[in-house]
């Protein structure tokens, strides 16, 4: 293995601990956004409109003189909430899918995943864009668009676990034992699809996160007076020529929550295989994120 | 290899069946009364009276077969319908606002397969230099930027702090170059890392050592045997950064105000302009296909094994 | 008193791809004693393992009938058969496999009897230590999971586990083949104790004759998805009829010289036959040093005399001049 590979390795396990740090920190600010803010996220103020950093606006203010500190926090809860809810909604509908349609097998896999492999060859985005076309605007049909686009990758992964655990011998001899289909699926395939998957969704939250802040660029997910990132982003638009600031600041959060989510995975995913693994394997796997990853955050 | 070349074809042209009846689903799960919709869209006061005079005149009561086969029937001689919206003839709208999206991902591709062979090749040619630095601290932000920042931050370069490139509207080749490098420079990042491993890769295995202790200098090496083994990976990394390229292009669009079909397809969402919306679903999904199909068949070009093998 | 009855056993595999039908268990019968240790021999990929599975029902076969203690299992709708199947079990080659990798031995080991219907812990507890010590097991193992132990110890809880199913016939997928030799010994006797003491029927699937034939009082020699001869180990050992069990048995290292010095030595030609094209007639011709043309033309019957059962053109022949 080339040394720079090597070098760039432990580098990304040295990012772990500030990938968890950058989580936490989204966490905690989601979590007390009401206490955190330091100014009400909505409240405009003409007279002190776009301000630039001072002691009374630690990060200056936006067009209509809100506060940009406050509107950021207040959209980490935003994002970080959407993303939990599709990501819990995708995960329980595509975990279920995906077990039923590896464990029956037969037909009715062969439908289940032709059509999923067929939505997954459109870009989730994309297919999350014709759900909002089709169910309207608003942030609850937002949410149900995105679970849409994002149930199908859930399905395919548990439906690979699955497949690849129930021929498995210590599944089979489960089976031999007496145990039942519910004890099965339950205790032994689902727990193996979920360890996967958590992985997978570990990175996916980064990846939600940006197709949240992308649609509502667009003025199509989350909708003002609630203040989210792509949303500050899209106001700030037209001020880029004089107060880059504020498109710089909602940008940057936006980018190191992604990486940090994105770290995570990358940790989870090596903290996932126990023993010591070889080079070779944790390649191909760090492969396998990056591919994951790639695919999806082309927004 | 012909005759895989024609049976991949006609999985493609199958492909394209199916993906005509996801998009006319589309229209089929429409919640709510769509003639209601499509009334509402036309003037503010809704009769019910009116309500059955678009469901007559659209065909909405007829069966949903019946209606996809006019539909796709209309759609292979190139009549799409026209938009709930403006009256204006899809199809013709599409015609116009094609070459701003072709360019847009053409230029687009372009700058990521230089960006990234590039930087890929130049940091195999001097390893554990500089450029693979640059490549992992790109390929890093590239997977986790968003593009419309990217973007923002590349127009307030050139356009705000330094002047030199035109940041708004379609108007001549200088226009396009902010663009194109906006929609390619995150896909080059991370394609110039996925060609930088392949080629170290194919730089590490046996028959590199052998050449090399044979007295072969590495650069020639590097060129004739270890970039053409390296280029499957890499065109199949780069096809799919390409194909997704039009989702790059909704945002990208928007910025500088262009107005390509994947502007068109945002303002049908925003609109539920659903006649626009299936229609510019039809016109991606070709584009996957086609570009699905085109990276299958180059590869099995450059790759006589592969072909062989599909044969037996 | 005979336990299983195997009879005219058909099991066939669909190549996804080709469409191609594998016959991986051909007319197989196959008659196990209670309380004895029966081998199966034969080459990877002879379908001696799918013989395996298919009775305890990780296979479904296509035709043919399975009595196990005078339940016809294949008649019985689907539910039926896993509980008269409940006092069969299955040992895997893998025992690294065949355990759950983040469960602790105890844990399975609770599991299995969860699944019995075993309610109150305590009886579990009492219930696993009497088994570990049938295997020769300490109960510090209890709270290690299966990577931490060795692989003779692994096997052995594997056996433990089967055992609490209280089976009466055990049935072992190459149960010793991925350890050690020194290793082997310790399953081996753990096998010879069950019997003795339990009186469990154990099958023994191997691809050695050497290690089937110190334990088992009866042989099956399996070629290409049939048993080709079968009779009591020592004089199938002693005098192999079919051309294949001489192959075999020339493979041994034998103990006494002299008998090894008058062993006809036979050496198998090529390789074994693609599965999705056996050979016309017998299909052992292709490779047998004995074989002429009326072996192509039908496929040998059984020839069964004094215990020992035979499928070779050769013995019909002499059957016939007798």
């Amino acid at each position: 293995m080339p040394a720079w590979f090597d070098a760039a390795l432990s580098f990304a396990c040295r990012l772990g601990w500030p990938a968890i740090l950058v989580v936490a920190i989204d966490l905690v600010l989601a979590l007390f956004a009401q206490h955190l803010t330091p100014y009400s996220p909505t409240a405009q103020d003409l007279m002190s409109a776009n301000q630039t950093f001072s002691a009374a606006h630690l990060l200056g203010t936006d067009h209509l003189g809100r506060d940009t500190l406050s509107r950021l926090i207040a959209g980490s809860q935003t994002t970080l909430v959407a993303v939990a809810v599709v990501v819990v909604l995708a995960m329980l509908i595509g975990v279920v899918i995906g077990t039923i349609s590896g464990y029956v097998g037969g037909w009715l896999d062969e439908i289940v995943m032709r059509s999923v492999d067929f939505m997954l060859s459109v870009p989730s985005l994309i297919v999350a864009l014709a759900m909002i076309g089709i169910f309207g605007l608003g942030y609850w049909n937002m949410v149900a668009a995105l679970t849409i686009a994002w149930i199908p990758s859930y399905a395919r992964i548990t439906r690979g676990v699955v497949v690849a655990t129930v021929h498995q011998p210590h599944i089979e001899s489960l089976w031999v034992l007496g145990a039942s289909r519910t004890r099965l699926i339950a205790f032994h395939l689902l727990p193996a699809a979920l360890r996967s998957i958590l992985v997978y969704a570990s990175v996916d939250a980064g990846v939600l996160a940006l197709a949240i802040a992308t649609l509502s660029f667009l003025g199509l997910g989350i909708q003002p007076p609630m203040s989210e990132w792509g949303e500050m982003f899209v106001d700030a638009m037209p001020y880029l020529d004089f107060s880059p600031r504020q498109i710089v600041l909602p940008g940057l959060a936006l980018t190191l929550t992604v990486a940090g989510f994105n770290y995570l995975g990358e940790r989870l995913a090596s903290l996932d295989a126990p023993r010591a693994i070889s080079g070779r394997t944790l390649r191909k796997r760090l492969a396998t994120a990056q591919r994951l990853l790639v695919s999806r955050t082309m927004q | 290899m012909a005759q895989v070349a024609l049976r991949r074809l006609l999985s493609a042209l199958i492909l394209v069946a199916v993906a005509s009846v996801a998009c006319f689903s589309i229209v089929a799960v429409f919640p709510g009364n769509v003639a209601r919709v499509i009334a509402e869209m036309r003037s503010s006061t809704v009769s019910d009276e009116i309500v059955k005079q678009i469901e007559v005149q659209y065909g909405l009561k007829d069966p949903v077969p019946l209606r996809y086969l006019r539909w796709a029937g209309r759609a292979v001689r190139g009549d799409l319908g026209e938009s709930l919206r403006t009256g204006q003839p899809v199809a013709k709208d599409l015609v116009r606002r094609a070459p701003l999206t072709v360019i847009l991902i053409l230029g687009g591709g372009a700058f990521t397969l230089v960006m990234g062979m590039g930087l890929a090749f130049l940091g195999a040619l001097w390893s554990d230099s500089v450029i693979d630095r640059i490549i992992h601290v790109l390929s890093l932000i590239g997977a986790s930027a968003p593009k419309f920042f990217i973007a923002a931050l590349l127009v307030y370069l050139f356009g705000v702090v330094f002047r030199i490139l035109p940041t708004y509207g379609f108007a001549g080749p200088a226009s396009w170059i902010l663009p194109c490098i906006s929609i390619g420079i995150i896909p080059g990042s991370i394609l110039s890392r996925v060609a930088r491993v392949a080629l170290a890769e194919e730089m590490s295995r046996q028959y590199v050592v052998t050449a090399i202790s044979k007295g072969l200098p590495r650069r020639r090496i590097l060129v004739h045997d270890a970039l053409p083994n390296a280029l499957p990976v890499t065109i199949n990394a780069f096809a799919m950064h390409f194909a997704f390229m039009v989702q790059a292009a909704l945002v990208i669009e928007p910025i500088f105000a262009w107005q390509g079909i994947a502007a068109y397809f945002v303002e049908a969402v925003r609109f539920r302009d659903y006649q626009v919306l299936q229609s510019c679903l039809l016109v991606f999904c070709v584009f996957f296909i086609l570009v699905n199909l085109s990276v299958d068949l180059i590869s099995m070009a450059l790759d006589p094994k592969q072909s062989r093998q599909r044969l037996a | 008193m005979t336990l299983l009855k195997v009879s005219d056993l058909v099991v066939e595999f669909q190549d996804a791809a080709t469409g191609r039908i594998n016959r991986a268990c051909n007319q197989v019968s196959l008659d196990i004693e209670a309380g004895e240790i029966v081998g199966l021999v034969g080459e990877s990929g002879c379908g001696k393992s799918t013989l395996g599975r298919a009775i305890v029902g990780l296979e479904h076969p296509k035709s043919g009938s399975i009595v196990f203690d005078g339940v016809d299992i294949l008649s019985l709708p689907a539910a039926a058969r896993r509980q008269a199947r409940r006092r069969v079990q299955y040992i895997f080659q893998d025992s690294l496999a065949a355990l759950e990798p983040r469960q602790t031995i105890g844990s399975a080991l609770h599991e299995a009897l969860i699944i019995r219907g075993e309610r109150n812990p305590r009886a579990r507890a009492a219930r696993i230590g009497e088994i570990l010590a049938a295997t020769n097991l300490n109960s510090g193992i209890l709270t290690r999971r299966p990577r931490e132990l060795s692989g003779g110890q692994r096997q052995r809880v594997c056996i433990a586990r089967a055992l609490l199913a209280e089976p009466k016939l055990l049935i072992c997928d190459e149960p010793v083949s991925s350890l050690d030799t020194s290793l082997r010994a310790q399953v081996m006797n753990v096998f010879l104790n069950l019997r003795d003491e339990l009186g469990v029927a154990i099958v023994l699937i191997a691809h050695d004759l050497a290690l089937v034939r110190q334990a088992s009082a009866r042989v099956n020699v399996m070629y290409l998805g049939r048993i080709v001869e079968s009779g009591p180990s020592g004089a199938l050992y002693a005098q192999p009829l079919h051309p294949y069990s001489r192959a075999l048995t020339a493979a041994i290292l034998g103990i006494d010289p002299e008998v090894e010095r008058h062993r006809e030595q036979t050496v198998l030609k090529g390789d074994l036959p693609s599965p999705f094209a056996p050979p016309s007639g017998c299909s052992f011709r292709t490779r047998c040093p004995d074989a002429s043309d009326r072996c192509a033309a039908a496929e040998p019957a059984a020839l069964v005399r004094e215990g020992r059962s035979v499928r070779c053109k050769l013995y019909d022949e002499t059957a016939a001049v007798n």
